[in-house]
């Protein structure tokens, strides 16, 4: 095996129980219920422990080693300790299991058995993808050599690195894991710290769904993200692979849904904040996208504005954006002493007139390239044959009490959608860009895309007359 | 209205129940095999993977440059293959400096002035082959040779 199994579930266990503290720590998501909150605690913990690491090593010369990850990761579940044990224990999940429908239930299932088919193929095999050799696992290899984010490798340019102003938020994460764990430097624990990334995103739609569209329109739209092949067995971005897509869209989308949630908790305004942090570090698109899950959180808050809790509300989006600004100025200031080569560098060639016929006239040929990704079935099996006809049957679920969050959505939707239309209409070969990209956006929208997708679904099993009461709580508020 | 929604749900049931066995099937395969390969170490995973003459040369060139050590990384394939990217990965912490593709490297005397002094060794990567190492004394003599069609 390409991974000692004990060590691979040490990844996933570093980093969730870091979350998990976390999630102590924040009251909304200490009363979310607990599988949806195992889902976010995954992503925060690696937000946390990764990002602070990044942190700590760039600014104050920490070295990265398993001293320091085992400190950052236990400073949560530390401190939460007294929290956790006044709270009765586990009550959300009684709650959840006394509630819980087939349906769900189904749900649920078909996502374990596909995850764990996900981390039996990080167990077994080594990396093999292009990304993951090229960029984040290689440089995982220089920082943890030199146990800093600031490796010579990266610093001096005259050595041969990919795209080495790439944030490192995921090869930072790969070398605490190697670190805590003591690997060999052909073992890769890692790989299952990877893996995990999909069951979360699959919980944190739950979670979304659930609140806004109910429960049976959640466990079909997280069925519906199992059952696409990409997500999970996508050799170049899925699960399987080493990636930075899946773990973007776990960051992007968990923020999101937290800085929609109706109920304007502070801390989830926080946790907010250190995921869309952690989207800034992860790749070059997560900059753009956490500022737009800021506008989109911004609109929903214009959208409600006639509402008691406006005020609050504001506060929450506050700290979110303050969580993103520091992400940010961390990024920038390890940026600067980087060297760039082997990378497009698209901010140097590009300028806005450039944008111009191309967004139009590269339709044509681009168009097809896409359509063509979405309808392989080894990609998407069956999704976008039927996905279509549902929005067409049910975009009226966005319409009216649930306009202030399907409106953000859609906005937060439009970003990887935006960044996809704008690279295919610069690039000097946009077809083949495309093809290698466009699933990979997809990807990072999923969350929004697929809580539309619920709404939908709402309406059409309405409409359907299929069992599903009317919802009398404004949805924005649930 | 009803119509429209009954077929979109009647499309949507149709997709979930032919891709979930489909994703179901991709993942019983994985664990299937993770079961045949339990008790495997990371080096006979990587065997098994990427063919033991590539993995046995990339323990020799490990071997041969100590992981602070430099070298010089051609690409010897003509197209675009990745060849570099994979030996680099599998090579790293040591540092790289990158040459180009062999066909291209015609003229040994700038080739010296872009090697760094610590670069003792050139190591060229291959798409279906194993990487190859050479001292950089006789990189920089075969290319001399052929340059001068001996």
């Amino acid at each position: 095996m390409a991974a000692d199994p004990l060590a691979s579930l040490g990844a996933i266990l570093l980093f969730a129980v870091a979350g998990l503290g976390l999630t102590g720590l924040l009251p909304g998501l200490l009363a979310t219920a607990f599988p949806s909150r195992l889902g976010y605690a995954y992503l925060l913990g690696v937000a946390w422990v990764a990002g602070l690491l990044y942190a700590l090593s760039h600014l104050f010369g920490v070295p990265l080693r398993a001293p320091a990850v085992f400190t950052v990761a236990l400073i949560p579940p530390a401190l939460a300790l007294p929290a956790l044990l006044r709270r009765r224990s586990l009550s959300s999940l009684e709650k959840w299991r006394d509630r819980r429908r087939w349906l769900g239930l189904a749900a649920f299932a078909v996502g374990a058995a596909v995850s764990l088919g996900v981390l039996a193929d990080a167990m077994t095999e080594p990396v093999r993808d292009w990304d993951g050799r090229m960029t984040w696992s290689a440089q995982a290899r220089y920082v943890r050599a030199e146990g800093t984010v600031d490796a010579s490798a990266l610093l001096r340019g005259k050595w041969y690195i990919s795209h080495p102003q790439y944030p490192l938020l995921l090869p930072v994460a790969q070398v605490a894991v190697l670190e805590a764990f003591g690997a060999d430097e052909d073992e890769q624990p890692f790989r299952a710290a990877y893996a995990a990334f999909l069951p979360a995103l699959l919980l944190v739609l739950y979670d979304g769904a659930r609140r806004w569209a109910g429960r049976a329109p959640a466990a079909l739209a997280a069925l519906a993200m199992t059952a696409v092949p990409f997500f999970a067995f996508g050799g170049e971005g899925g699960a399987i692979s080493v990636y930075s897509d899946l773990p973007l869209a776990g960051f992007y989308g968990a923020g999101l849904v937290l800085l929609l949630r109706g109920r304007p908790r502070l801390s989830d305004g926080l946790a907010a904040g250190l995921l869309l942090g952690a989207a800034g570090l992860t790749k070059n698109e997560g900059t753009p996208l956490a500022l737009l899950a800021l506008a989109s959180g911004g609109l929903m808050l214009g959208l409600l504005w006639r509402g008691r809790s406006r005020k609050r509300r504001a506060m929450k989006l506050a700290l979110a954006a303050a969580g993103v600004a520091l992400a940010l100025s961390l990024l920038a200031s390890w940026h600067a002493q980087i060297p760039n080569r082997q990378d497009e560098n698209y901010a140097e060639f590009v300028d806005l007139g450039d944008f111009w016929p191309g967004v139009v006239t590269r339709i044509p040929s681009v168009g097809p390239v896409m359509l063509r990704q979405m309808l392989t079935w080894e990609h998407w099996a069956a999704f976008w044959w039927a996905a279509p006809l549902l929005l067409l049957a049910g975009w009226r679920g966005w319409l009216g009490g649930r306009r202030a969050v399907s409106l953000p959505l859609l906005l937060a939707l439009a970003g990887p959608l935006a960044i996809a239309w704008g690279a295919y209409a610069v690039h000097w070969y946009p077809e083949d860009l495309a093809r290698v990209t466009w699933n990979r956006l997809l990807m990072q929208g999923s969350v929004p895309l697929f809580l539309l997708l619920a709404l939908c679904l709402r309406r059409v099993l309405q409409k359907a007359s299929l069992s599903m009461p009317p919802q009398k709580l404004p949805p924005a508020l649930r | 209205m009803r119509s429209l929604s009954r077929l979109a749900l009647a499309a949507f049931a149709l997709s979930l129940a032919v891709s979930v066995p489909f994703v179901l099937g991709k993942s019983a395969r994985r664990v299937l095999t993770a079961v045949r390969h339990a008790g495997e170490d990371a080096s006979a995973a990587r065997v098994r993977s990427f063919g033991a003459p590539y993995v046995d040369a990339v323990e020799a060139i490990r071997r041969t440059i100590p992981p602070d050590g430099v070298y010089a990384l051609i690409d010897g394939e003509r197209e675009i293959e990745g060849s570099q990217l994979w030996v680099r990965h599998d090579l790293a912490p040591r540092k790289a400096v990158f040459l180009g593709k062999l066909h291209e490297q015609r003229n040994p005397q700038r080739i010296r002035n872009r090697l760094p002094g610590r670069a003792r060794w050139v190591v060229i990567a291959y798409a279906d082959r194993p990487p190859e190492l050479l001292g950089r004394s006789r990189f920089l003599g075969d290319l001399e040779r052929r340059r001068h069609g001996r």
